[in-house]
């Protein structure tokens, strides 16, 4: 099957010696992350988001379903974690990769265990429910917002860097990805494997990636801002011309 | 019921983005809001029980926008497989792999066409050596029996028959042809007759592009 191929040793050697000295490869800082894009709509539910070259398409459906017997006043929220051989060579269709299952693990933990999303808001009245061409759909009722933030550790662990690239991910030693809501509480801290790190660092990360987190929910209000504007051109514009 | 403002044999705003995500070669196609983009790895090292010593093994793989891929999702693999494999010139690249994904961004009808010729711009992109270039497009036939070409949604959902054709670029022939729903042998040849002319419009409007991003 494909593979995606290692970085050389001289790739290697030229990467970590910069980040000795403070230089990443495409130029950011240690604690700065890519350029982010978020882009929501054209129809509910339905986000893209690029952080640097990386893309990410997400989807958000419903359907008319029986509670679980033992949660009556719940709706179910599940989440599927898809990466396809079109973001990583050597991917097998089918079988998820361990890569996969970290994510969707996380995504598991921020949103669903850690009860984001309000799962008894979900529950219909019988014969109450409206197709979208009739009411404006009810926004999802959400409880607080968790936004991760990824570390990867090199060498010992001393030296780190934020949001790290492929090529970084490809060479690091250790990595954490810490979750932290609008309330500044820490929702999730994942640390699989990698070398053992030291209190004051994990310590130093968290106070960083909490203001990475409020530049992020900063770009997703604007966001949330221009798709609502859009929505509203669009509606009117319906009203006179349908294609 | 709704009618449609826009002319029956019209189709909708074309947008080709190539170099979509970073592969071998890839492209985003859409037909109004319907967007499929298609990545293509490729010619590259196979699994050994794929390998076929004569030409290139040919692997689609067409994600769906919600949900896991199910039976129509499988259909749609073996429809592109099979229309690709009739263009791609396999035989230069034998005992490799052509890796095609196909992900749905969007669907607002015609899928099956936006992915066809999303692949196609894909391969091209690729640089992978092809002897044709293959277009898709769709028509339904309403109700009230008038045909309407590249369908919406709510268009598709309400309809008799629905047809997907690709064409040839060079010689115009039938390349794949699918219909569901009820039809008169008549209808059948309109909806193909009008796919024909509507397929020109996207050649005319795929040579554009390549024009406008190569030359």
């Amino acid at each position: 099957m494909v593979k995606e191929s290692d970085p050389s040793t001289n790739e290697r050697e030229l990467i970590l010696s910069g980040i000795k000295e403070s230089i990443r490869l495409d130029g950011r800082g240690m604690d700065d992350f890519r350029p982010l894009k978020i882009t929501l709509g054209p129809e509910y539910g339905r986000s893209e988001v690029k952080l640097g070259a990386t893309k990410v398409l997400a989807k958000v459906s419903c359907e008319v379903t029986r509670p679980f017997p033992d949660r009556p006043t719940e709706g179910i929220l599940t989440l599927n974690t898809e990466l396809s051989p079109m973001a990583f060579a050597g991917l097998e269709s089918g079988r998820p990769s361990e890569e996969e299952v970290l994510v969707s693990r996380i995504l598991e933990k921020a949103i669903r265990i850690n009860r984001a999303v309000d799962v008894e808001g979900l529950c219909i009245v019988a014969n109450e429910l409206h197709p979208v061409d009739q009411r404006n759909p009810v926004p999802l009722s959400i409880h607080h917002t968790p936004i991760c933030v990824t570390f990867a550790f090199f060498e010992n662990g001393d030296l780190w860097v934020v949001d790290p690239s492929l090529k970084e991910e490809q060479i690091r030693r250790g990595d954490m990805t810490i979750a932290i809501n609008n309330h500044k509480e820490i929702c999730v801290l994942s640390k699989a494997g990698g070398i053992p790190l030291e209190m004051s660092t994990i310590i130093q990360c968290s106070r960083l990636a909490a203001s990475k987190v409020e530049w992020v929910r900063e770009k997703i209000q604007s966001a949330i801002v221009k798709a609502s504007e859009a929505e509203k051109r669009k509606t009117s514009r319906e009203m006179i011309i349908d294609d | 019921m709704t009618s449609r403002k826009r002319p029956p044999t019209k189709l909708r705003a074309i947008t080709i983005e190539p170099n979509y995500v970073n592969r071998d070669g890839s492209a985003l196609f859409k037909f109004g809001d319907s967007a499929v983009v298609c990545s293509v790895n490729g010619p590259t090292e196979v699994k050994l029980r794929d390998e076929k010593v004569d030409k290139a093994t040919i692997d689609v793989v067409f994600k769906p926008l919600v949900g896991l891929p199910g039976t129509k999702d499988k259909t749609h693999e073996y429809i592109i497989r099979s229309t690709v494999e009739s263009v791609i010139k396999s035989n230069l690249y034998p005992r490799t792999l052509i890796q095609i994904v196909c992900q749905v961004m969007m669907d607002d009808g015609n899928i099956l066409a936006t992915a066809i010729n999303a692949t196609i711009f894909a391969l091209m992109n690729a640089g992978v050596e092809m002897k044709d270039i293959a277009v898709a497009v769709a028509c339904i036939v309403n109700q009230d029996g008038n045909i309407l070409v590249d369908p919406k949604l709510r268009e598709v959902e309400k309809a008799q028959s629905y047809h997907t054709f690709a064409f040839s670029k060079t010689t115009f022939g039938l390349l794949f042809g699918e219909s569901t729903g009820l039809f008169t042998e008549k209808q059948y040849f309109e909806c193909y007759a009008l796919c024909k002319v509507a397929a020109q419009e996207i050649i005319d409007e795929i040579r554009v592009k390549i024009q406008s991003d190569f030359i």
